[in-house]
């Protein structure tokens, strides 16, 4: 947990706009900075990045749910679930060798709380349940697996529920004949939750460079950002299928 | 992990800005990783990239650069280069296609920019992850030139209330829109913001604000 040393502490407010959660303000009473806890979701910002000038923010391990926070806020230490730091996994980005996506397939990408509106591992649990009625193909590496109590109902241990992150990575995949049905549940999620979140679609690109997925996402009304993550396929052994 | 994607802003802006991401998979044994992410990172240094970054390390704002290219685990290494332009991509591309390392390369920017890059160096898109945006409580989000220097963290360590102090700051003549973009650039410890771009978003907002 990250807490400002009262003792040092002289008021100068320079680690408040470093906040990306507005979590740290300036008590009226004392004069000194302070961070409110449950807004904290241990991201680290203030830590490494503020030059406090008596070395006043002091980041300390503090129980699991508030470790299970920062694997999920803090992006440089490696997740325990999945060794790489971040949130999700390797996702497309090593699907040149890995051929996790392959032809026919979409894979999605749900950013659950991004950007900067977070979520409750509560509200998370309520888009798997969501999604489990399209039959997704859940990525098994995938952080948020590894802590799910029950995948059906999308339950987290009672004591993470109404723990809050910065942003929660879904990963799953369907056939692209089911891409128009998870469409349809993200649309009733995004009308029913009280966050926000970015949504990634992933596919393999045709060797004409055309994107098979493109097309359907347009007859769905969808408009598709110019901007995109491409695997330029230089990884070996390539997995061309 | 999705932390180059979702940028927003004007398609001419967009189009100043690129990440190329270098990856190992941890299901590939790959002998001597390490040479491999040091002759990465020589690469990715020679083109002028506008930031630089390293998840064992941090980025070229808050850590000594010298470690940044120099410093890796045995295994599951990412590093990054940022270029604000497509003919600075192209050469990385074409320098990485030739030393061929068999790392997984992934380049994030507007994506017809890239395949003609792609078309030009002799390579193919394997795979793309195409972003569909924001959606749900749209209206608790930040103003959108906001969001366009703050969505260049996708991991989100970049604060909105940074973005309108370091506003302040260039109005009140403390900071340059240059010094003010190092300054946005150093929460974002994967190195993926583009300082450059910031820069010119920076001046925009002052003139608005």
């Amino acid at each position: 947990m990250v807490f400002i040393d009262q003792s040092r502490c002289i008021g100068c407010g320079i680690c408040i706009p470093f906040c990306p959660r507005g979590a740290i303000k300036l008590s009226p009473e004392t004069k000194k900075a302070y961070i409110v806890v449950p807004e904290c979701v241990e991201c680290g910002t203030c830590v490494r990045v503020v030059q406090c000038p008596r070395d006043a923010i002091v980041g300390v391990v503090e129980g699991y749910a508030r470790e299970v926070r920062g694997h999920f806020s803090d992006p440089i230490t490696p997740h325990p679930s999945t060794g790489i730091p971040g949130r999700g996994t390797e996702e497309m980005k090593t699907n040149d060798v890995t051929g996790r996506f392959k032809r026919g397939e979409v894979g999605f990408a749900i950013d659950i709380g991004r950007p900067l509106v977070g979520v409750t591992f509560a509200e998370v649990g309520r888009f798997i349940k969501v999604l489990n009625e399209v039959g997704v193909v859940w990525e098994k590496a995938n952080p948020i697996l590894y802590l799910l109590k029950d995948l059906k109902e999308g339950k987290f241990p009672d004591e993470l529920m109404n723990e809050k992150i910065h942003s929660a990575v879904l990963e799953f995949k369907v056939p692209i004949s089911k891409v128009k049905d998870v469409i349809e549940k993200l649309k009733y999620l995004a009308e029913t939750t009280d966050t926000v979140f970015s949504v990634g679609v992933i596919s393999r690109v045709e060797p004409d460079f055309t994107i098979p997925v493109v097309n359907i996402l347009k007859e769905l009304g969808l408009e598709v950002s110019p901007w995109a993550k491409t695997n330029v396929g230089l990884g070996r052994p390539l997995v061309e299928g | 992990m999705t932390h180059t994607h979702h940028r927003v802003g004007p398609i001419e802006s967009l189009k100043k800005d690129f990440v190329v991401l270098v990856m190992a998979s941890r299901h590939i044994k790959y002998e001597d990783e390490v040479g491999r992410f040091r002759k990465t990172m020589e690469i990715l240094r020679k083109y002028n990239p506008v930031n630089l970054g390293n998840m064992v390390v941090g980025n070229k704002y808050w850590r000594d650069e010298e470690d940044i290219v120099s410093r890796f685990r045995e295994y599951g290494n990412i590093v990054h280069g940022v270029y604000a332009s497509a003919e600075q991509v192209k050469e990385v591309l074409k320098e990485l296609k030739d030393a061929n390392l068999g790392l997984s390369v992934v380049v994030t920017g507007v994506y017809e920019e890239v395949f003609k890059i792609l078309k030009e160096v002799g390579l193919r898109p394997h795979t793309i992850n195409l972003s569909l945006g924001v959606w749900g409580r749209t209206e608790k989000l930040p103003p959108k030139e906001v969001l366009e220097i703050t969505t260049m963290c996708g991991h989100c360590m970049v604060s909105p209330s940074l973005v309108m102090k370091m506003v302040s700051e260039i109005k009140k003549g403390r900071l340059s829109p240059a010094s003010a973009a190092i300054e946005l650039a150093r929460p974002c410890v994967c190195g993926v913001f583009n300082v450059k771009r910031a820069e010119e978003l920076l001046r925009k907002l002052v003139s608005k604000y």
